[in-house]
């Protein structure tokens, strides 16, 4: 029965060590700030949190093993959430919001046992036509296209408001963030033959396009009906790009060719909690610059480092 | 001539490939043998660039090899489940002139407006080496081509294999089912004891299989006669 616990242990003994303990001090500080917020943000904070737990466990791929190979694969999921919800929902029971404590753990209770597999795909040729060889945004979108397009419109049609369209587009984007957590093979990271410098590069500037065209139309008409917020949503915009960046960073660093998907959740949710503390932003660069250095090293046991 | 002089590769400080001192000619089809476990993978790993030796050089003609003119071939690859296979191959440059997609596809019987997720195990190896035969590449490496192929498939692939050489390109096979590399091969190397032991010409397969398996099959034999 704890076998994933265990795992989990192991994996954040290796990565992160004593620095687990100042993040889970951290996130209890956040949260309860957060949720001791004058301005009642509470309820569309836990409704992140279960989006963001619900979100992983659509795209972990580890559960078909999990299943398999563990016994009482379901409840192990279980405990392993509900254990890493509490330094999230733990100091919420000190503040008016004490009740998301029990949402909180409720519908995160509810996740595993919430599966919605559509019988149909879709092809949507036009995806193909728009992101053109672009095969991480061509699969991507084709797995979330109903979560992009609702989100899209939730960001569009409450742009006109404070806070609540960049709760959207920062759920939108955390999906586009999920595009990358595959690994490709190393014949399709080879066929774009680009040196690793020049592939980061080239994946950095196709995503930051594709983050302008969705994220600029929102934030100049929330900037335009809320013009003391043009700044943080310029910061909004930037850090943005900064996580796309670490993510595409992060993945490379990690990238094996026989490893089909990349583990970086843990420095990516340190990168994400950055866009609410100003002071975590520091760290996010030093991640940024130091996965990237590391990605660039990598990718050079796969591509030629010269054309 | 691909030469491969004093290579080494240790894996957690236990020695995969030791002293490797071996020439392969170029333009042939040499078959690489061994039983599980003697570092033909990592051979071919190395070969690659995929990973970096602890010591020793390899060289393509005197220069260093790119990887750009490696096509590799392995037993297993991700593929983006979402993708058609006509998109997977998109993502490819064209840049041996004569391949033709519709021609190979229908050979190989590949339904290329099909999601890659309905595709099963042995159609998703064939559209790998499509993809690696789309581009003009002037190694292939495959590993275990042959595992999960209908018979129809392995013949094609065999022929593929020989037109390959046909047109010039340098083939490293390695395979556990060894039959096919007698046909396919001009030389077959034997890597046993972290380095390779012997390499055989055609007329000496015989003695290959004998040396090879013959030992093994007397050691199973004793094994199994005594533990069932």
């Amino acid at each position: 029965m704890t076998q994933l616990l265990k795992i989990r242990y192991f994996q954040l003994k290796r990565d992160l060590g004593f620095l687990f303990f100042v993040i889970v001090a951290l996130v209890s500080c956040i949260s309860f700030l957060v949720f001791n917020h004058q301005k009642q943000i509470g309820l569309y904070a836990a409704g992140i949190v279960v989006y963001l737990f619900y979100n992983f466990h659509k795209n972990r791929a580890d559960i078909a093993f999990i299943s398999k190979h563990f016994e009482k694969a379901k409840s192990q999921i279980l405990i392993e959430y509900q254990l890493f919800l509490l330094p999230i929902s733990i100091l919420c029971l000190f503040t008016n919001y004490w009740y998301c404590f029990f949402v909180l753990h409720i519908f995160v209770l509810a996740i595993p046992f919430f599966n919605i597999k559509s019988k149909y795909t879709f092809k949507f040729s036009f995806i193909t036509r728009f992101f053109k060889d672009d095969y991480i945004f061509i699969s991507g979108v084709r797995r979330n296209l109903i979560s992009l397009i609702i989100l899209f419109l939730l960001a569009l049609v409450l742009s006109p408001l404070k806070l609540f369209p960049l709760v959207a587009l920062f759920l939108f984007n955390n999906v586009i963030f999920s595009f990358y957590e595959a690994n490709e093979s190393v014949q399709m990271l080879q066929a774009s033959q680009h040196t690793p410098k020049k592939l980061m590069a080239s994946l950095l500037n196709s995503g930051v396009k594709k983050m302008v065209i969705v994220n600029f139309p929102i934030l100049l008409i929330n900037s335009i009906f809320n013009p003391d917020l043009w700044m943080f949503n310029m910061y909004f915009f930037a850090y943005n790009v900064l996580i796309l960046a670490s993510v595409i960073a992060l993945k490379y660093e990690s990238y094996q060719y026989k490893t089909s998907s990349s583990n970086h959740q843990i420095k990516l949710i340190v990168m994400i909690l950055g866009l609410f503390i100003p002071y975590l932003f520091p760290l996010a660069i030093i991640f940024y610059v130091q996965s990237r250095a590391g990605a660039i090293k990598n990718l050079s046991h796969y591509l030629d480092v010269v054309n | 001539m691909l030469s491969i002089k004093d290579l080494s590769f240790s894996y957690n400080e236990e020695p995969v490939l030791k002293d490797v001192n071996i020439s392969f000619e170029v333009n042939h089809i040499h078959g690489i043998v061994g039983l599980n476990g003697s570092g033909k993978t990592t051979f071919f790993n190395v070969l690659a660039g995929f990973i970096s030796p602890d010591n020793g050089t390899i060289l393509l003609n005197n220069a260093e090899v790119l990887k750009k003119d490696i096509a590799y071939i392995d037993a297993e690859s991700f593929f983006y489940p979402k993708l058609t296979a006509s998109e997977f191959l998109s993502v490819f440059p064209k840049t041996n002139s004569n391949f033709n997609e519709t021609e190979l596809a229908h050979i190989f019987n590949l339904p290329l407006d099909e999601f890659i997720e309905n595709y099963s195990t042995g159609m998703k190896k064939k559209l790998l080496i499509m993809s690696q035969l789309k581009q003009d590449k002037q190694l292939f490496i495959f590993d275990e081509p042959f595992n999960g192929l209908d018979i129809e498939s392995n013949k094609s692939l065999q022929y593929i294999i020989e037109l390959l050489n046909k047109k010039g390109k340098t083939i490293f096979i390695a395979s556990h089912i060894i039959e096919p590399l007698f046909g396919l091969c001009h030389q077959i190397h034997h890597l046993k004891n972290k380095h390779f032991a012997k390499s055989y010409l055609p007329n000496e397969y015989e003695l290959l299989n004998n040396e090879v398996f013959g030992e093994f099959d007397e050691q199973l034999k004793n094994t199994l006669s005594q533990s069932l």
